[in-house]
């Protein structure tokens, strides 16, 4: 069992999650910029095309994986749903982060069992996928149509585009970055270059439900993997 | 495609045995909800914002009509405002009248515009 692992994420997630990662802290970066006036009006108007280069990417990166790995992407969604009696369990006690990290003795001991996301997780990457989805329409909304739409709309807009990417993003590196560290094999398995697998043990400390219901072996060293279609 | 030999011994369940019928109608639903909600909203928005346009440009087509019965159609034939004008003993673009009506003043209003769009 030890040097037993499992692929926990795909090329296409891989993929998706580094790209978004990356256009993401350029979007937020050079959106600050603009908005908080560090810089004087001709640097900001060359950000801000700067900035609409790199919303293309981003929106494409996410419609292609949304359309192009439709199943995969359903498939994220329906792990991000599945809201049962142990999702609701792990708030009492925060899946014991709160007593290992910081020695509170919140909740009980023990962690209600998660499936490949925990309660967090699931609400944490509900909340990006809307703000993703989010930015992008009132983005490209702020960008074509500011003037069909009209002031007071374009300010509500404006503001939800602002806050609530600096809210995504102080979630992004406040919170998951760090949980990502300390989960230092899920971190592995996303940047290192190849297959995004994590040691059978660690999903099983962390997601028993998923290794249970929704995994099966595949024997990648006798015989090839089939790709699943 | 035959994949290259991995270093992993168990993989998810091909997706089709893990989206049942009733997680695929969850996230079909909440995906067709978001661009549903999301699309009307906006052609709400500028449906309404067009039919307000539509009702200003109404009401200022009845007022020209109102006024040309009038023989009103200009500021100049206001018989008001040449009252004015009279009483000051002035005319328009006159001496006293840009005295007294044209402002030298400039105000900064450029905090009301609206930060962020980008008007090319």
């Amino acid at each position: 069992m030890a040097n037993e692992r499992v692929l926990k994420f795909p090329m296409s997630e891989k993929m998706f999650h580094n790209i978004n990662m990356v256009t993401w802290m350029i979007l937020a970066v050079t959106g600050m910029m603009i908005y908080f006036k560090t810089v004087d009006a001709t640097t900001a108007s060359l950000l801000m095309d700067f900035h609409i280069g790199i919303a293309i990417v981003f929106t494409l990166n996410f419609i292609g994986f949304a359309v192009i790995n439709a199943d995969r992407f359903f498939l994220m969604l329906r792990n991000l749903l599945i809201w049962d009696a142990d999702t609701f369990a792990w708030f009492k006690n925060f899946g014991g982060y709160p007593r290992r990290l910081l020695g509170i003795p919140f909740g009980p001991e023990e962690v209600a069992p998660q499936g490949r996301f925990n309660a967090g997780q699931k609400f944490t990457y509900l909340f990006f996928i809307f703000m993703i989805f989010g930015l992008i329409v009132t983005g490209w909304l702020l960008y074509f149509m500011a003037p069909v739409l009209g002031k007071t709309t374009m300010v509500y807009f404006f503001n939800f585009h602002v806050w609530g990417s600096i809210i995504a993003t102080a979630m992004a590196v406040g919170a998951h970055l760090p949980l990502a560290l300390i989960n230092i094999e899920d971190f592995k398995a996303m940047f290192r270059f190849g297959a995004g697998d994590v040691p059978l043990e660690d999903a099983m400390h962390h997601a028993p439900k998923w290794v249970e219901n929704d995994l099966v072996k595949v024997s990648t060293l006798e015989q090839p993997l089939k790709a699943h279609h | 495609m035959e994949a290259k030999k991995e270093n992993y011994f168990y993989a998810e369940k091909p997706v089709g045995q893990l989206l049942s019928r009733r997680d695929f109608l969850k996230a079909a639903g909440v995906s067709v909800s978001a661009i549903a909600i999301s699309g009307y909203v906006v052609t709400d928005i500028v449906q309404k914002r067009k039919s307000y346009i539509a009702l200003r440009q109404q009401g200022l087509y009845k007022d020209d009509k109102r006024l040309q019965k009038a023989n009103l159609t200009g500021s100049h034939q206001n018989a008001s405002c040449l009252k004015v004008y009279q009483d000051m003993g002035t005319k328009p673009m006159g001496e006293v009248a840009e005295q007294l009506l044209h402002t030298k003043t400039y105000v900064d209003r450029s905090n009301l515009l609206m930060q962020g769009a980008h008007h090319g």
